[in-house]
């Protein structure tokens, strides 16, 4: 699962940075915003078949590759 | 009694609000006296308008009803089309507001029906997402007509509402959100009644009339300096008297003249507003469009993603051609911006220069500027 | 408690800036204030306190309180041009215009409160006040002070069933206006139980809104008096040399050469603005009006208590209408007389002094026109503010 999720990310962000860097804060970053947000959360739906509604995460639970597979990994 | 605009709305507050620092300082809820205490202040705002306090209460009890019965329905209904229908219900007290002098002498809206709208339909939203799964009278009584936020936001969401209504703070804990909403109070009173009404006064309104460049130019910039300090300092006024109850409304402004770009302003200026658009228009919007894969391209989605959103922010404020124009404005810039950072090399490579950094905040202040230069209206008069 | 310290500094500065500004300008209105302010009819003074204030503290100053008759200061023996002189012991200060009715006048008398204690006043009294619905909404609020209002209520040596009758009245007339007016005016009107304790918890705001008013009040009063630049004047009264008799003498042939173009000895300008087209429509007009039922009898009435309340010696005058156009209008001659009858009693009951013109009806001359005062009827009030004060 969490090579899926670091594909995802590979593929939204367009750098493997989010992968080496696993506590670099993605927004500030510019790696990830709004669309790849979405993009994310339909990625993890489609792929993994885990519904997330995008007002039910914070931005600030999903900055970086590390609190986003946890946060996955919760659910 | 007019909110934030006289001093005795300033003393009623500060008696409505010493029980509640008592409540507070001796740990125990506020929840209940808050709500009390936001009817108290509704019954005096609304005192000298008896149509206007009707509309209210209508409005209170149509959308109490509205997500009441949603709620119902949507266990056994979760089809979109019902959601849909019961967002367009939920709109027709703003519409009315808006449009109701077509078919009635009488001005249909009150004080806060926009802010309040909002707030309605991200519970139906919310409830539909399957996030709120049951809604108490009370809850949503004290969530919608909380006083302090009541006319003109920052607009809050109801579960990040709840959540602290809910919660007891220890006392140390409530007695700094207490000092930092004193503060907040100060400064927003010094934002508004200070510089907003200096600039104001001292600058915006000595610009003699007719339409020169430079006139335009100037107007273009106090009015935004205007509209900032006046907003911010309701916001911040807003923020810190919730600070009081118990409560912490969500910042509503973050230096939003330093904004690097156009996106980044919208992260910065009447924040709860912009990311209630995004949250709830946008992101919806494009999340749909990826999943019915409705668009080829990988951007067009966000972009008329970006176009819709704004330009419906645009219309929320009024139906004026300025409005609109308005959103379309910074629809298009935001579509421009995010554009030119997917392709530009020159910005990948220097975006992290303080030369790049400066220039583009420059750039990005006056386009700011500009739009609310539309917003005023000045340009088409 | 540490981190209060900061406000509480924060408050103790406000204190000290307040309290600074407002010993500056007190002082500066006082030092700057020259007795001609007094025949200046001036928005600033009739709703402020301040230039009253300063102008009671002279020895010399005498107020007159009126309406509309107050303007016209330019004729010969309007008493701001007869007492003229700096140095005759006599300054009379006009405080009033038109619509300054009974409730205007009493809210700023109880406003003043000790300033007014003991003094001499006049009191101009005009029998259009008591029309059948006495004064309107707007013409209250276009008169109305939330200065003096405050201060009125606020004055504690005011009886709290006088403050009640006020505040009902107040309510009653200023719809639309300032909503704290309004609930100040409900807490007061209602004299008991919860009303009580409301007023109790926002006394404060209300006094310190007064002194917020009070201090703006000094400060625009100042910016006015430094604006003006006085010069001493000459006027005709001369404590030992007047003549009462000589300038009633010259006050008839004054009014004599300027109404020749009519019959009711109505000065030509004013009978060429208002009535010359329309005479015949004027015929008869006034057949049924009346000013015997009016709620001016109320507010007269409030005004005499809380004169006795507070000590005051005011001197009232009963101005009359024209006689001939009055007939002419068809207002029965019998309803003026009541009219007059019933002023003398209210205030003989309450032992006040009245100079009584009712007689001057169709005295040539005593009017301008068809209300307001004229050549002789000033003289003969002159002559009563003289002997009233000396």
């Amino acid at each position: 699962m969490e090579e899926k999720i670091l594909e995802i990310l590979e593929a939204i962000s367009g750098t493997d940075e989010v992968r080496n860097d696993r506590d670099l804060n993605l927004f500030e970053a510019g790696l990830l915003d709004s669309l790849g947000v979405i993009e994310l959360l339909v990625g993890i739906e489609e792929q993994l078949g885990i519904k997330i509604e995008p007002t039910e995460v914070d931005r600030k639970e999903i900055d970086t590759t590390n609190k986003i597979l946890s946060y996955i990994a919760k659910r | 009694m007019i909110p934030y605009g006289t001093l005795f709305f300033f003393y009623v507050t500060a008696i409505v609000l010493l029980p509640a620092l008592i409540l507070g300082i001796l740990e125990k809820p506020i929840k209940l006296y808050g709500l009390f205490a936001s009817v108290l202040i509704i019954g005096l705002l609304f005192s000298s308008s008896k149509t206007q306090l009707a509309c209210l209460i209508l409005f209170y009890l149509g959308e109490l009803f509205l997500v009441k019965t949603y709620l119902m329905i949507r266990q056994k209904y979760p089809q979109r089309w019902i959601l849909r229908l019961y967002i367009v219900f939920s709109l027709l007290p703003l519409a009315l507001a808006k449009w109701g002098n077509i078919f009635t002498e009488r001005h249909l809206g009150f004080l806060g029906v926009s802010y309040l709208t909002f707030k309605v339909i991200q519970m139906l939203l919310e409830i539909s997402d399957g996030l709120i799964k049951e809604v108490k009278v009370l809850d949503f009584t004290y969530f919608l007509l909380f006083f302090p936020t009541l006319s003109s936001g920052p607009i809050d969401r109801s579960r990040r509402f709840l959540d602290n209504a809910r919660d007891v703070m220890p006392r140390a804990e409530y007695l700094d959100q207490v000092a930092l909403g004193l503060k907040k109070v100060f400064m927003g009173a010094g934002y508004k009644f200070i510089l907003g009404s200096a600039i104001n006064t001292y600058w915006l309104g000595k610009i003699p009339e007719g339409h020169s460049f430079l006139h335009t130019l100037n107007y273009m910039y106090s009015y935004s300096l205007y509209l900032f300090f006046d907003f911010a300092g309701y916001s911040l006024m807003a923020i810190g008297i919730s600070y009081f109850l118990g409560i912490k409304t969500p910042e509503n402004f973050d230096k939003p003249f330093l904004s690097r770009d156009i996106k980044d302003f919208w992260n910065r200026w009447h924040m709860t507003l912009s990311f209630w658009f995004r949250d709830y228009i946008y992101t919806r919007f494009v999340m749909a469009s990826i999943k019915k894969k409705r668009f080829k391209g990988r951007f067009t989605a966000s972009y008329l993603g970006y176009l819709l959103t704004m330009t419906t922010m645009g219309i929320w404020h009024g139906t004026e051609f300025q409005y609109i124009l308005y959103g379309f404005y910074h629809g298009a810039l935001i579509v421009g911006t995010d554009f030119f950072q997917r392709k530009s090399g020159l910005y990948k490579k220097y975006k992290n220069h303080k030369a790049w950094i400066i220039g583009s905040t420059f750039v990005t202040v006056n386009l700011i500027c500009f739009g609310f230069l539309i917003f005023s209206g000045y340009l088409f008069k | 408690m540490k981190r209060f310290i900061p406000l509480l500094l924060s408050l103790v500065v406000v204190y000290f800036v307040l309290s600074g500004v407002d010993k500056a300008f007190t002082s500066k209105v006082e030092s700057r204030y020259y007795p001609a302010f007094g025949d200046e009819l001036n928005d600033r003074k009739n709703q402020g306190m301040a230039l009253q204030e300063a102008a009671l503290k002279r020895g010399d100053s005498i107020p007159i309180y009126g309406s509309s008759e107050l303007s016209g200061t330019q004729k010969p023996y309007h008493p701001v041009t007869f007492f003229a002189s700096w140095d005759d012991g006599i300054q009379v200060n006009l405080v009033g215009r038109g619509y300054c009715q009974s409730l205007i006048h009493l809210i700023n008398f109880g406003a003043l409160g000790d300033s007014l204690q003991g003094k001499k006043i006049v009191v101009i009294i005009s029998p259009q006040w008591f029309s059948k619905y006495g004064l309107t909404a707007d013409n209250f609020k276009m008169n109305f002070s939330e200065q003096q209002y405050l201060a009125f209520m606020n004055n504690t040596q005011i009886s709290p069933e006088m403050k009640a009758a006020v505040a009902k009245r107040v309510q009653l007339l200023n719809q639309g206006g300032s909503p704290e007016v309004n609930y100040l005016s409900a807490l007061y009107s209602r004299g008991t139980g919860p009303a009580k304790g409301l007023r109790l918890l926002l006394n404060p705001y209300f006094q310190f809104e007064e002194y917020l008013l009070s201090l703006k009040d000094k400060v625009k009063s100042s910016e006015i008096l430094s604006a003006r630049n006085p010069s001493p004047r000459q006027g005709k009264y001369s404590k030992e040399k007047t003549n009462w008799d000589q300038e009633r003498k010259i006050a008839q042939s004054l009014g004599q050469a300027a109404t020749t173009n009519n019959s009711f000895s109505i000065e030509n300008g004013y009978y060429d603005k208002y009535i010359k087209d329309n005479l015949a429509a004027y015929k008869g007009k006034m057949k049924n009006d009346s000013y015997l039922e009016s709620p001016e009898y109320g507010d007269l009435e409030l005004l005499l208590k809380l004169c006795k309340e507070l000590e005051m010696k005011p001197l009232f005058v009963s101005v009359p209408v024209n006689g001939w156009w009055y007939d002419y209008c068809g207002f029965p001659r019998n309803d003026r007389e009541q009219y007059y009858a019933k002023i003398r009693q209210m205030i003989s009951s309450y032992g006040f002094e009245l100079a009584d013109f009712s007689g001057h009806e169709y005295d040539q001359y005593f009017l301008q026109d068809v209300m307001h005062l004229g050549w002789k009827g000033w003289v003969d009030i002159d002559e009563a503010i003289v002997s009233y004060f000396n």
